[in-house]
């Protein structure tokens, strides 16, 4: 009797054993659940979004097509590794299904970087909504916007860094670092987004042209710079395009993969002269955006200043001009104390700042006193610069005010909620530097 | 009047059969019993003009030690008169001294028993008892470094086959009258010696107790190696780990006996197995003893992380470059993804035939003749190695994943068995369910472990269920000075159970 | 019967809570706020809740809920059984369902999720099938494997935490009662605690205390941490936890989402086994002819087949039916029925 249990325990149980391993296998075989390879995959590192004149999206993707030199080194990274591959359609998920069609494999976008935003996407809600839900973009990917379009920038071959995607990250991060760009990961535009009702600021990537005849010339301010515009709009003010640098005018492009090692660019448009000048990208200026829209653009000296507010300035080189003399003195620590009062039915939030200086010269303690002092006049005339530009221009809460309210008046910040405009009329924002020697 | 049937003795009842008065008798019955095998040396011999002879197996006893303490002395004897079998019986017993281990038998069985265990024994015609005295000279293996367990710093004595040359090799370690060997035979035909051994004091009696119960339930005929021995001290439960644990080592055998173990001596075999046994030990050797315990607790972690390389390394790698690319740095990933590129076959069928060339090879390094194992490490390595990666068969990440690996594994040999099947099985549960098959797959490791316990003892103390004492013995190496003064055996283990 | 320590007994307890701070889905009802002060209120009323238990326990140390009920009525003790067999099939139909939505949320193309749950599954009837002790030990090296993948994450992440995130709302009554009876609803301890303390070797009643107090720390860490970091993304996050992983990196690991991806899995099937255990238990004492094992089979393909049908149709959410109906089990098997019975003559051996 015991013999014929055992007997029918292990007929059962190879049975079950052998159904688990064939489902197992059916699946990973076929379907949706075919198990791809790593090399079945678009190791997307870059996006990139424009919106043509219809309003349709288009769809970059940067992605890693490796440049080696044999099995043993298959990647070089002395070349550019990567290409783009570009679709148009109704809406981002299906730009983003077309192009994998193109290529025959599936977008991986858990490595991709960065989403860049050409000047011509006037509507961040269609984009937002599609991140925040799509599979496997991190949290951490930087969200920025460019002068150009999309696709321009990433269509660049760089010659450093393996991919340009990764060049583009670290020119972030080493802005973010002395405040010329904001803060520009994903998670942090949607926190402020929600937070708001809609507001926060995107740092804007250019290209840098190495014309023959002024070497690695920046473009001018982003001043002239009208976000929301495509590229036919873009078209018809000639000399706004000179400045800006537009290149391609492929609002229309059907698929396009660009390839190959060198510095050319097959895409319509005049994009070969230049492909070959560019060598490197820069930040310059930051976007706000209000009501999830694109409403105004801050220069340079304003964002650095907003990132002095914000607390975001881990190092920054300040010029002070002394006389005739101008001397740059390094802004190495940062601390930040707010308070917020009431006074005559004005929300008044006071920002002193305390900054540790270093000293690129030897001075003595009188000298470095006065340097200091006029450093501090300067970081002072930056923070204002940014106070005016964004909240008396533009009425934007990107200084983090609903945070202050929150914590520090709880019944304004029901008023804030129910009105942010009307509130953030009766902010003001006082700055005050202590500097420290 | 009661008639006597006469059993024949044959080779089937000869066991408990008495022996003869007869010496023809007897000497006809150990022929008959022993199918007149060529080996069986029969000399008969007067001994003081009394019948006698001396039995010993061919190449079993010692020729010269028999001429020397046996025949010259038995030819010496002499009495007054004719000597009568109890005067011969006395000589023998009582008033000479030919060996050191003598023995009085009544029955054929002890008579074979003691033969083949190199004794020689002296019938004596009219005497139904016979005289066996040890004088075995069999060829053994002189005391060699062990070979599974090499060390650095300790002894470089093993275990050899003899039993009583490794229970001589503990007594010399461990001179304490309460270290007990209790010896016993088991196996119907082979009457293996098989030895318990134990320090009165350390070891629960309970557990002693229970290891010879479990080794009088072998019921099988013969007894080869330890490997038949195990499965019944282990218990019910059926484990791919074992918790019993085996050494080549003396050192290491009377270390576990102090820790209150009880170890087990198998004739014919130089290992030995102490049970009850955690699964922590086998990341334990003797040189850890001998070095600073700063150093053996950092050789302890790389152990620990040797064992985790051996088991889960190809799995992981293979499910992450699978389904979980995202964990891996973007410049890992591209080379990933790049080495892929040029390669016929996915990175999951690749890494299980690369685990399946390097057990082929393994194993042909084992069973290969020391002369042609060189060659074939060189040829493994031209076609695995440099070959297969300049041809584009494999990629060049996966071979150093499987060669880590393969290099890991031989840091812990005990659990050699066991790293391969989970091998194996982590990357075939890597390769179709991802993390999610490998997570499981390590559940199910975990509570094959977590389930095991024998001898009152869980597996997998002291790391669960925790106690903290033992613990840092596991973490770090404390120094003697810690360890003799407070010292954790496995009965204060929690979980631990008295039995 | 006394098998496990204390220290395990809290563990099991814990993990079996934790499991649901890893998939629920917190915020869809109501702020943080509201969430921890409902958090709060409702842990100070399980402390209450589990007197009755206690008292149980103290008088009836070496037998579980079923064991004293059945010795007193028979038919009311095979009742119980049943209904804690049946109340075990409905909480792990929940937990398969939210197992089953989280997988299918985080990794879509990876594996159907009747396969993931029927894995699952098969791997917990393996557990329970070799006993407590087993599971008890795998969830002590479960419980440190959390722990420490916890504490990557939060060192990865602690340069990008910032109190300006912190954004709070003042706390409404009706989010409040609604998160209490939502937390009520995820108490199981209930059903594991009065099955399960019999084996427990001592100090059985502070083990829940513990388990509660430990519970308590671990969601306030979590929020503190997913507040401090995520901010208001936490409004729209369906997997706040899961989501620190997709921001957290180090130089080895890119993403820490699929290095957690283990720990939750192990904490699944810690309580997928414990549930499938204390029904196989219960049974086990109203029927006392049938094998034990023959039990846990049923159960577990019933729990499987229960919530095969919900997962086929992609149908992840629990309903105020079913949520409600688990509450009143929860509180009739684990408060009711021990304060009924935590009167009357205890054993010979009462507990200290």
């Amino acid at each position: 009797m015991k013999r014929n249990r055992v007997c029918l325990k292990k007929l059962l149980i190879i049975p079950v054993c052998v159904l688990f391993i064939f489902s197992l296998s059916s699946c990973n075989a076929t379907g949706k659940y075919k198990k791809r390879d790593i090399d079945e995959k678009i190791i997307v590192h870059a996006l990139g979004i424009d919106m043509t004149k219809d309003g349709k999206f288009e769809v970059t993707l940067q992605m890693l097509v490796q440049q080696g030199t044999g099995s043993n080194t298959p990647i070089d990274p002395s070349k550019a590794n990567s290409a783009t591959v570009s679709q148009v359609a109704e809406t981002i998920p299906a730009a983003i299904e077309q192009c994998e069609t193109d290529l025959g494999k599936k977008a991986f976008l858990g490595h991709s970087e960065l989403i860049l935003l050409g000047k011509s996407v006037t509507d961040l809600n269609p984009i937002l909504d599609y991140f925040i839900n799509a599979e496997g973009i991190s949290l951490g990917t930087f969200m920025a916007y460019t002068d150009i379009t999309a696709k321009e920038i990433l269509n660049i071959k760089v010659t450093s860094g393996t991919y340009s995607a990764e060049v583009l990250k670290e020119i972030f991060e080493e802005s973010q670092k002395n405040g010329t760009s904001t803060e520009c990961e994903l998670i942090r535009h949607i926190d402020n987004i929600e937070n708001t009702n809609g507001t926060t600021v995107m740092p804007i990537i250019k290209k840098i042209k190495n014309d023959k005849k002024s070497s690695n010339e920046k473009e001018d301010s982003s001043s002239d710079i009208k976000f929301g515009e495509t590229e036919d709009d873009k078209s018809k003010n000639k000399s706004s395009n000179e400045k800006v640098g537009g290149g391609s005018s492929g609002s229309e492009s059907s698929s396009e993969t660009e390839g190959g090692s060198g510095g050319e660019e097959s895409g319509s448009g005049g994009g070969s002269s230049e492909e070959a000048e560019v060598t490197a990208f820069y930040i310059d200026g930051a976007v706000i955006v209000k009501d999830k829209k694109p409403k105004s653009v801050m220069s340079r000296d304003e964002v650095i200043g907003l990132s002095f507010l914000n607390n975001g300035v881990a190092e920054q080189t300040i010029d002070a001009k002394m006389g005739d003399t101008l001397t740059s003195v390094s802004a190495a620590s940062v601390k930040k104390q707010t308070g917020v009062s009431m006074k005559n039915d004005r929300i008044v939030i006071d920002v002193n700042l305390t900054i540790a200086y270093e000293f690129n010269k030897t001075f003595s303690y009188k000298e470095q006193k006065e340097t200091g002092q006029k450093a501090a006049e300067r970081i002072h005339s930056l923070c204002q610069e940014a106070i005016d530009k964004a909240l008396k221009e533009d009425n934007a809460d990107i200084f983090e005010i609903h945070s202050l309210l929150n914590h520090n008046d709880y019944a304004v910040y029901e008023e804030y909620k129910k009105n942010p405009e009307e509130i953030l009329k009766r902010v003001d924002i006082n700055v005050s530097i202590n500097p420290q020697i | 009047m009661e008639q006597k049937t006469v059993v024949k003795v044959n080779e089937n009842n000869y066991e408990t059969a008495l022996i003869s008065k007869n010496l023809k008798q007897a000497l006809l019955d150990l022929k008959i019993i022993s199918g007149k095998t060529m080996d069986l040396n029969i000399m008969e011999v007067e001994i003081s003009e009394h019948k006698c002879a001396v039995v010993s197996i061919e190449g079993m006893a010692s020729t010269s030690a028999m001429a020397e303490l046996i025949y010259r002395p038995l030819m010496e004897f002499r009495v007054k008169g004719y000597a009568t079998e109890d005067d011969v019986f006395k000589f023998l017993t009582k008033q000479s001294l030919l060996s050191a281990e003598r023995k009085i038998l009544t029955t054929y069985g002890e008579v074979f028993l003691t033969l083949f265990s190199g004794f020689a024994v002296v019938f004596i015609d009219g005497c139904d008892k016979c005289v066996a005295y040890g004088i075995q000279g069999f060829d053994k293996r002189s005391i060699e470094e062990p070979t599974s367990d090499g060390n650095l710093n300790g002894a470089h004595e093993g275990f050899i086959e003899t039993i009583r040359t490794n229970i001589s090799l503990i007594r010399r370690r461990l001179k304490t009258p309460k270290l007990r060997f209790d010896m016993q035979q088991i196996g119907s035909d082979s009457k293996t010696d098989v030895c318990v051994a134990y320090i009165t004091d350390k070891a629960p009696q309970g557990v002693i107790d229970k290891v010879k119960e479990n080794l009088n339930k072998i019921n099988l005929d013969t007894i080869i190696t330890t490997g038949y021995v195990e499965p019944f001290l282990q218990g019910k439960h059926k484990s791919l780990f074992s918790n019993v644990l085996s050494t080549d080592r003396p050192d290491a055998f009377c270390a576990k006996l102090n820790e209150g173990r009880v170890g087990i001596l198998v004739d014919g075999v130089p290992l030995a197995l102490i049970c009850p046994s955690l699964f922590i030990e086998n990341f334990q050797t003797i040189d850890d003893y001998v070095n600073k315990p700063f150093y053996t607790t950092y050789i302890r972690w790389i152990k620990y992380i040797a064992f985790f390389l051996a088991i889960a390394l190809p799995g992981l790698c293979v499910a992450i470059a699978t389904n979980h690319p995202e964990i891996l740095t973007h410049k890992f990933l591209m080379n990933l993804a790049a080495s892929e590129e040029v390669t016929p076959y996915s990175f999951f069928f690749e890494a299980v035939i690369i685990t399946i060339m390097y057990e082929l090879m393994r194993e042909a390094g084992i069973r290969l003749p020391k002369a042609i194992g060189g060659a074939v490490s060189i040829v493994g390595a031209l076609i695995i190695g440099d070959a297969a990666v300049s041809s584009s068969l494999v990629s060049a990440p996966l071979l150093i994943v499987i060669g880590l690996t393969a290099t890991a594994s031989f840091v812990i040999p005990n659990l050699n068995p066991q790293t391969s099947i989970f091998r194996m099985l982590f990357i075939l549960a890597g390769g179709f369910a991802g993390l999610f098959g490998v997570t499981l797959c390590f559940a199910f490791m975990l509570i094959n472990i977590s389930a095991l316990e024998n001898y009152g003892v869980p597996y997998n103390a002291p790391i669960s269920p925790f106690t903290f004492r033992a613990m840092r013995d596991v973490v770090t190496r404390p120094s003697f000075l810690k360890l003799g003064r407070s010292k954790t055996i496995v009965e204060d283990l929690n979980g631990a159970k008295k039995i | 019967m006394r098998k496990i320590s204390f220290g395990q007994m809290v563990v099991i307890l814990f993990l079996s809570r934790i499991f649901y701070t890893m998939t629920f889905i917190p915020f869809m009802y109501s702020d943080v706020t509201c969430q921890i002060i409902g958090f709060s209120i409702c842990t100070a009323i399980e402390c209450l809740a589990v007197i009755p238990i206690i008292v149980l326990y103290k008088k009836h140390p070496d037998k579980n809920i079923c064991q004293v009920i059945y010795e007193k009525s028979k038919l009311l003790g095979i009742l119980t059984c049943v209904v804690f067999a049946l109340a075990a099939v409905l909480v792990i139909n929940r937990l398969f369902r939210y197992f089953g939505y989280f997988v299918y949320a985080t990794f879509p193309d990876f594996l159907p999720t009747w396969l993931v749950i029927g894995a699952v599954a098969a791997v917990s009837f393996y557990a329970a099938f070799q006993g407590i002790e087993a599971i008890a030990r795998s969830a002590g090296i479960t419980f440190a494997f959390f722990v420490l993948s916890f504490i990557i994450v939060i060192l990865a992440l602690l340069g990008k935490m910032s109190f300006s995130n912190v954004i709070y709302d003042y706390p409404k009554f009706d989010d409040i009662s609604h998160e209490i009876y939502y937390e009520m609803s995820k108490f199981s301890e209930l059903l594991l605690f009065p099955i399960l303390y019999p084996y427990v070797k001592e100090k059985a009643g502070k083990s829940i205390y513990g388990a509660l107090a430990l519970k308590l720390i671990f969601v306030y860490v979590i929020t503190a941490v997913c507040v401090l970091t995520l901010g208001s993304f936490l409004n729209i996050s369906k997997f706040p936890f899961f989501d620190l992983g997709t921001y957290a990196e180090t130089f080895i690991i890119e993403r820490l989402d699929a290095f957690l991806l283990p720990a939750w899995i192990l904490v699944a099937f810690i309580k997928t086994s414990l549930l499938l255990l204390v029904g196989k238990i219960a049974l086990s004492t109203g029927f006392k002819r049938v094998k034990s094992n023959v039990f846990l089979l049923v159960l577990t393909v019933a729990a499987y087949a229960v919530s095969l049908p919900s997962v086929l149709q992609e149908k992840w959410n629990i309903g105020v039916l079913d949520k409600t109906v688990i509450t009143i089990f929860l509180i009739v098997l684990g408060v009711l029925l021990p304060l009924v019975f935590c009167f009357g003559k205890g054993d010979e051996n009462e507990a200290e």
